[in-house]
């Protein structure tokens, strides 16, 4: 398949070069400074003055329609279930420049669960009497809990809360050592 | 594999070499409207279109995209915008104008995320009781010097001063010294299109001063009131923006409650200074923040701060150069870089970033462009963090006439990371598992303009990828394919 796909496309893209001896060049009415690097640096000059900007994209429709509306061509499945998680947590930067609102991000965490949280990652960390729980769940073992020598669950592990926290927002200890969803 | 790609470069470059170059105007070029990064049949003709009836401005456009997607099942979603403007309505010596734009969007059952283990969870996410997703993304009244050297806005608007924020509410804005000094203040509430009650608003005003043509000096003061959960933040910018002959240069401050955020930087574009040589463009920058925000910081400030954690203190460099070899082809370089201090954390640690293209327009035709791009990050090991990364490489082609335009790309991301491991601690140490995963994306598109109303374009773009296996065995080298159907039409 995807030898199929590699020469489909490389038949085409060769197949324009070759096709498009005689042609007519077409007039732009953009300026100059709209070229292949542009898409890159029209973010900083666009805040020393927007009205120069406004006056072809009038009321931000292009802004709109690009930041608002269309991923770009790197926003796969593979970057939705992976990539985004890396470079987010790296340069946020990199995503603030669409993704102005936080509840975008929540929208989804709150309700998809993640690879690691398959059959056996739920359960407790205590049984009803208050002993430990001879078959914890696997997330209990995250590191969220070091344990002290009674085998008793000591809470906090800021590193290892805080990746559970970008979905479960809220963490707060019950006396049995249960979570409450969400 | 060697001999098929020997293959291709040796048909390449008899073609760049054996088929006229076609010298453009004044050692310039534009790129066409399409870019790599994002689709839309119609592009900047939406914004700029319309009629005009005795001097008042008549725009209306109606855009519909379609899309279907096939994983495991078919999928399907349509996005349709209309936009409606009323301008240029003569009041006094100033303009009254009407703006609306707005989107709906409608998405196959499909979509709707159910069971926990289902592979759908991670692709889309949709509002469940929200079916039609509609969002308002202007709707405004403006007065425009209807009372002189005033402008007033109120509604649905951005908020631009400094910084853009969406706004419901109102904004004003008044010219003194001869234009040379504008002063502005505002009141409404920050509009989201996820939060059904985010019961924040803000407040503030603000002045905008050119003591010189090539210089503007702004400052600007907002005050956000979360009246939920009872918290304000402070916000102080300022802002100096310099104009040179080949560029600019700002330099933007921010107080954040007690955080300091300086930012400086420069984008210079300088001519051709050899016969022969393209131009050269440079752009830096230099970020720092000194301390992170407070306990709380609105969602509108700080987008992350909930599902990252508080950032920390951080220095961002970022530099990159873009050189014309010929009247055809350009090469551009460009990284940043981030050093931390205090202690790293999965969401707070030092990264660098590495990219380069190759831009080729009108190599064999003045309408051919050809872009060739490469992308690699890299978090490094540090106290208890393993080494992360992320590669992709790609290439675009473009091809527009008059009417038509055409394109087609591919590119190849690897990720390479670590996770917990999915067993009991060991010693109470969380296990770390590595992964190297890989995807590939095709895509190729058109669009065709009948006449200046109407525009019609199709995209699609299949993606495999062996980073689902992860997730599921079944999912080895899973195919992902969209098709994009996009109607556009323009008073």
């Amino acid at each position: 398949m995807k030898k199929i796909m590699i020469a489909a496309v490389s038949a085409i893209t060769f197949g324009i070069m070759f096709a498009a001896g005689v042609a007519s060049a077409v007039e732009s009415s953009k300026p100059e400074t709209h070229d292949g690097g542009w898409i890159d640096r029209h973010g900083k000059v666009s805040r020393a003055d927007e009205s120069e900007c406004l006056s072809c994209h009038t009321d931000r429709i292009s802004c709109i329609e690009c930041h608002q509306d269309t991923k770009p061509r790197d926003h796969t499945s593979a970057y939705v279930y992976k990539g985004h998680g890396l470079k987010s947590q790296w340069s946020r930067e990199s995503c603030v420049s669409c993704h102005t609102d936080s509840s975008f991000c929540d929208e989804c965490h709150l309700i998809t669960a993640p690879s690691t949280h398959r059959r056996g990652w739920g359960g407790n960390l205590y049984n009803a009497d208050g002993s430990v729980a001879g078959r914890q769940g696997r997330h209990c073992t995250m590191g969220c809990h070091s344990f002290a020598a009674s085998g008793m669950a000591v809470y906090g592990n800021d590193r290892v809360t805080r990746r559970c926290k970008t979905c479960h927002q809220t963490l707060e200890r019950t006396s049995n050592g249960t979570h409450p969803p969400n | 594999m060697t001999k098929i790609l020997g293959r291709y470069i040796r048909v390449f470059l008899c073609a760049l070499f054996c088929v006229n170059v076609y010298a453009l105007e004044g050692g310039e070029y534009q790129t066409p409207d399409t870019w790599k990064r994002h689709y839309a049949a119609g592009g900047v003709k939406y914004s700029t279109g319309g009629v005009n009836v005795n001097g008042t401005e008549f725009d209306a456009s109606v855009t519909s995209r379609t899309a279907y997607r096939y994983f495991e099942d078919e999928l399907a979603e349509e996005f349709a915008y209309l936009r409606l403007k009323i301008g240029n309505i003569k009041a006094a010596d100033g303009d009254i104008s009407f703006s609306l734009y707005m989107r709906g969007a409608y998405a196959s059952e499909e979509f709707k995320l159910d069971t926990f283990n289902s592979t759908k969870n991670g692709f889309y996410a949709e509002r469940k009781d929200d079916p039609f997703a509609l969002r308002v993304y202007q709707a405004n009244a403006a007065l425009d010097e209807v009372i002189p050297l005033t402008v007033f806005t109120v509604g649905r608007h951005y908020i631009s001063y400094i910084d853009t924020q969406l706004t419901d509410g109102g904004s004003a804005e008044v010219s003194l010294l001869d234009r040379r000094l504008k002063l502005h203040a505002l009141y409404g509430l920050p509009v989201s299109f996820y939060e059904s009650d985010p019961d924040t608003y803000i407040y503030g005003g603000g002045a905008d001063i050119s003591p010189f043509a090539s210089v503007r000096v702004r400052a600007e003061y907002l005050g956000y009131n979360d009246k939920k959960d009872d918290y304000r933040n402070d916000v102080l910018k300022a802002r100096i923006d310099g104009k040179l002959p080949v560029g600019l240069i700002y330099l933007n401050y921010k107080l954040i409650d007690s955080a300091n955020d300086i930012q400086a930087g420069t984008v210079l574009d300088f001519k051709p200074i050899i016969a022969g040589l393209g131009g050269t463009t440079i752009s830096a920058s230099v970020r720092t923040i000194t301390a992170y925000y407070g306990e709380k910081t609105t969602n509108f400030i700080d987008p992350y701060s909930v599902s990252l954690g508080q950032e920390g203190k951080n220095t961002v460099i970022v530099g990159e150069v873009s050189q014309g070899i010929t009247e055809w082809l350009v090469i551009s370089i460009g990284g940043e870089g981030k050093l931390i201090s205090g202690e790293p954390d999965y969401a707070h640690r030092e990264f660098s970033h590495g990219y380069a293209s190759i831009d080729l327009n009108g190599v064999f035709s003045p309408d051919l462009y050809i872009k060739i791009t490469g992308d690699t990050w890299l978090a490094p090991a540090d106290k208890g963090l393993k080494e992360e990364s992320t590669f992709q490489i790609g290439g675009e082609v473009s091809y527009t006439l008059e009417e038509l335009s055409l394109w087609g790309g591919t590119s190849f991301q690897k990720y390479r990371y670590y996770i917990p491991e999915e067993n009991r601690l060991v010693y109470f140490v969380p296990m770390l598992k590595s992964f190297e995963e890989d995807a590939r994306t095709f895509y190729l598109g058109g669009e065709y303009a009948f006449g200046t109303g109407l525009t019609v374009g199709a995209d699609i773009s299949v993606t495999t990828s062996s980073v689902f296996s992860s997730y599921n065995d079944e999912f080895n080298d899973a195919l992902d394919t969209r098709v994009e159907l996009n109607l556009s039409w323009v008073l």
